[in-house]
């Protein structure tokens, strides 16, 4: 990377970080300097905002040092661009980290929590895998893909759910809407998987490794994690997840 | 000292004779090097995703886990190196440089050879100065008190800060900072009070060092090693793995300096096993014979063995600081505290009184992961390397999932995972303009102990900062502390070159007398 580039971030890295410094300060300053909490009479040496506040200071002029040199060798080009903080969305490399990122978000915010935890990694991994393994695979299918399982979801949950959340770290825990997102959910993957074999029909040796991969590598994951480990999966009424309970505890009777 | 010896190899003796510990420790061994072997996947990642799967496991037995797939993994990034020329690990960038053009000549079972015996002699030699150094300085650090210990950890941010940036040395400081401002997430320990929680009952026991530290390494791992598209594919002649005995005493000075210098890089907070391969690669290069000074590049031995044997000893260095003082060495030896701290032991210098004879049984632990290790890539050697085949799009993803398994398994709880995403994306993009993230991480691992020892100082100073200066340790730490800022301030840079001429005369002066 060039210098030149390099001061661009600078600049931009340390203005948003100096910003955050501003407003932590402001919160940090309504913490108890002096006076009582607790039945502690506080004094400024003890108090929980002091070094924090050192921290933030210190930060700052940190982030202003940066923020100097940064503008005294040009890293003010191009600062109102809105390419210089997203990157050229012509280039490959930097659509397909927004791909990578968005769908960890959309892993960790929306289908870990909605739904079945094997549909959910495998939906993920048949993302991530056949976008990055086939050489013609495309983004903008794979994309329409996720975003149809996020709608759905929302839309489900809209629908069904007593109250709709679109983010919460409480997990689904009505039986009925996990059954029926779990439904759809399977439609779609089955859908998409279809279409996969039938565009990649030609490649029928990467298919088979995907497959092992996106379907046969996760069970072994959540039978390693939920009955060697016990470490239970995070949404406990997933229909996967109950069909191995079933034959796990149940039909071969193993604790 | 006899009683210490006896007490040691009792200690071994017990560890080696228990067969569930040998099936753990080569089992580890195996996914170190696996790890290592794979580009883009990190000892630090490793670390961090076993420490996870051995939360169940007795103190002991999650070491073995630990210690030998760390020794493994920095061990393993050889792999890659020698026979891909892409270096595993960051750590095996040095080994890369020599061992591919040996293995372009058809060597490269030997470069391998030279690695894995290299590699178990630095380790060796690494956790002779742990045994050796760690009761002096443990015994030094019982003589700290709230400044030392508020000095301590400033100074291993800013030393971290200082020596892992590439860039400019304050960006390295900025990710201290925010490591240890993140530390202060949370109820403070003095009076409880909720700092930064926005009411969130999640954020009131502060932020979990696992998940993040797994979202510092692992995340911008995966984002980077898919978007950039690595891949692996080749063929390679293999040859002969075990080396012989004469290069080995050959090269004897060359691996004993780089031992040295890799404990001693190792012991410095913040450095890791990449930068020790580099200063021993480039020390045997000054220090060789103008003959062998001219194979450097091109398929030296001298050069794998050097930079091999320096990051593997880093590991013993590292060590010292992480269980002395509870300062981690280096990052997968801030992954270790943290899987340490989950097992209950509180790395410091009160872990002798805490846990008797645990530093015995760590050397015990790692004399048997180096073995491991050696046995392990002599025997294993041609077969890990098929792993290499293994297409990378495939394997990110599920590395990704264990990643956040991993996580979620910590504390059960969905919250671990969010915090997950935007910590990772944040270190991503810093780390990309060269903001290091090993600094953030010891500052997350520190922030606790720097808050606490700051406040307590000056309670009972009644707010004066004058005590500082009155002990010698913590005047020490301070001067030491004000330089490096001071050095990297111009004007004071300025100041410091105008005092060297005066210098420079008194110097002459001196040798013409």
């Amino acid at each position: 990377m060039s210098q030149l580039m390099l001061r661009r971030a600078d600049l931009r890295i340390a203005l948003v970080l100096l910003l955050v410094c501003l407003a932590l300060i402001v919160e940090t300053l309504s913490y108890p300097m002096t006076g009582d909490y607790a039945g502690v009479e506080s004094k400024w040496y003890v108090s929980p905002a002091l070094f924090p506040l050192i921290l933030l200071i210190l930060l700052s002029l940190a982030c202003v040092f940066v923020l100097q040199n940064a503008l005294r060798n040009g890293g003010a080009q191009q600062l109102f661009k809105v390419s210089s903080w997203l990157g050229q969305l012509d280039d490959k490399v930097n659509l397909d980290r927004w791909y990578v990122i968005g769908l960890l978000s959309a892993y960790v915010y929306v289908y870990i929590p909605s739904f079945d935890f094997y549909l959910a990694t495998s939906l993920f991994l048949l993302s991530a895998c056949y976008r990055f393994y086939f050489k013609h695979a495309s983004l903008a299918w794979v994309s329409l893909f996720n975003l149809a399982v996020v709608s759905s979801v929302l839309l489900l949950r809209g629908f069904y759910a007593e109250s709709f959340y679109l983010l919460s770290t409480e997990l689904a825990s009505d039986e009925a809407l996990i059954a029926i997102t779990d439904g759809v959910i399977l439609f779609e993957v089955l859908a998409f998987m279809t279409w996969v074999v039938v565009s990649q029909r030609q490649a029928a040796k990467q298919l088979a490794y995907l497959i092992l991969t996106c379907f046969v590598m996760p069970l072994v994951l959540i039978i390693i994690f939920q009955f060697l480990l016990y470490v239970p999966m995070p949404v406990e009424y997933g229909v996967i997840n109950q069909m191995l309970e079933t034959l796990w505890y149940v039909k071969l009777g193993w604790q | 000292m006899f009683e210490q010896f006896s007490h040691f190899f009792q200690i071994l003796f017990t560890l080696c004779t228990d067969p569930s510990n040998l099936a753990v420790l080569f089992g580890a061994s195996i996914m170190g090097i696996i790890f290592g072997s794979m580009p883009g996947l990190t000892a630090t990642l490793g670390v961090a995703l076993l420490t996870s799967l051995t939360y169940q496991f007795d103190t002991s037995t999650a070491l073995i886990a630990l210690l030998g797939l760390y020794v493994g993994a920095i061990y393993g990034g050889s792999y890659p190196a020698i026979l891909l020329n892409i270096p595993g690990t960051p750590a095996a960038a040095a080994t890369a440089m020599d061992g591919h053009p040996m293995a372009k000549r058809g060597e490269g079972g030997r470069a391998l050879g030279l690695t894995t015996t290299a590699s178990m002699i630095g380790t060796i030699i690494g956790l002779l100065f742990l045994v050796i150094l760690a009761p002096v300085i443990a015994t030094l650090a019982l003589q700290f008190t709230s400044w030392e210990f508020f000095l301590l950890a400033l100074f291993g941010i800013l030393i971290s800060g200082t020596l892992a940036s590439s860039d400019m040395v304050v960006k390295g400081w900025i990710a201290g900072l925010i490591g240890l401002f993140l530390a202060t997430v949370g109820r403070d320990a003095l009076q409880f009070y909720p700092r930064y929680t926005f009411e969130s009952s999640f954020l009131d026991s502060g932020l979990e060092i696992v998940p993040v530290l797994i979202a510092a390494f692992g995340i911008p791992q995966i984002i980077r090693v898919l978007s950039e598209r690595q891949n692996l594919a080749s063929n390679m002649q293999f040859g002969r793995v075990l080396p012989e005995l004469s290069t080995l005493v050959r090269n004897a000075k060359h691996i004993f300096r780089s031992a040295c210098i890799g404990v001693g890089i190792g012991s410095v907070p913040g450095v890791g096993e990449d930068i020790a391969g580099w200063v021993s690669y480039s020390t045997a290069k000054n220090t060789s014979k103008p003959e062998e000074q001219a194979k450097f590049g091109k398929g030296s031995e001298t050069a794998i063995v050097s930079s091999e044997t320096a990051n593997n000893a880093c590991i013993g260095g590292a060590l010292i600081p992480l269980l002395s003082l509870g300062i981690p060495g280096s990052p997968p030896a801030a992954m270790l505290l943290g899987a340490l701290l989950l097992h209950g032991v509180v790395p410091g210098p009160t872990i002798e009184v805490d846990h008797p004879g645990f530093l015995l049984e760590v050397t015990a632990i790692m004399i048997m992961a180096s073995f491991a290790m050696w046995a392990n890539g002599m025997l294993l050697a041609k077969q890990v390397v098929k792993l290499l085949y293994v297409p990378t799009p495939l394997f990110m993803p599920l590395i990704a999932v264990l990643c956040i398994l991993g996580s979620y398994s910590l504390g059960l709880n969905l919250f671990n995972l969010y915090i997950m995403i935007p910590i990772g994306i944040a270190a991503y993009v810093l780390g990309e303009y060269k903001f290091p993230i090993s600094p953030l991480v010891i500052g997350l691992v520190l922030g606790g102990m720097a808050d606490e020892s700051l406040r307590r100082a000056l309670m009972l100073s009644d707010g004066s900062f004058l005590p500082m200066l009155q002990r010698p340790v913590a005047l020490l730490l301070l001067v030491v502390i004000v330089y490096f800022v001071l050095a990297q301030i111009p004007a004071a840079k300025r100041a410091m070159r105008r005092l060297n001429p005066f210098i420079k005369t008194n110097k002459s002066l001196t040798t013409v007398n």
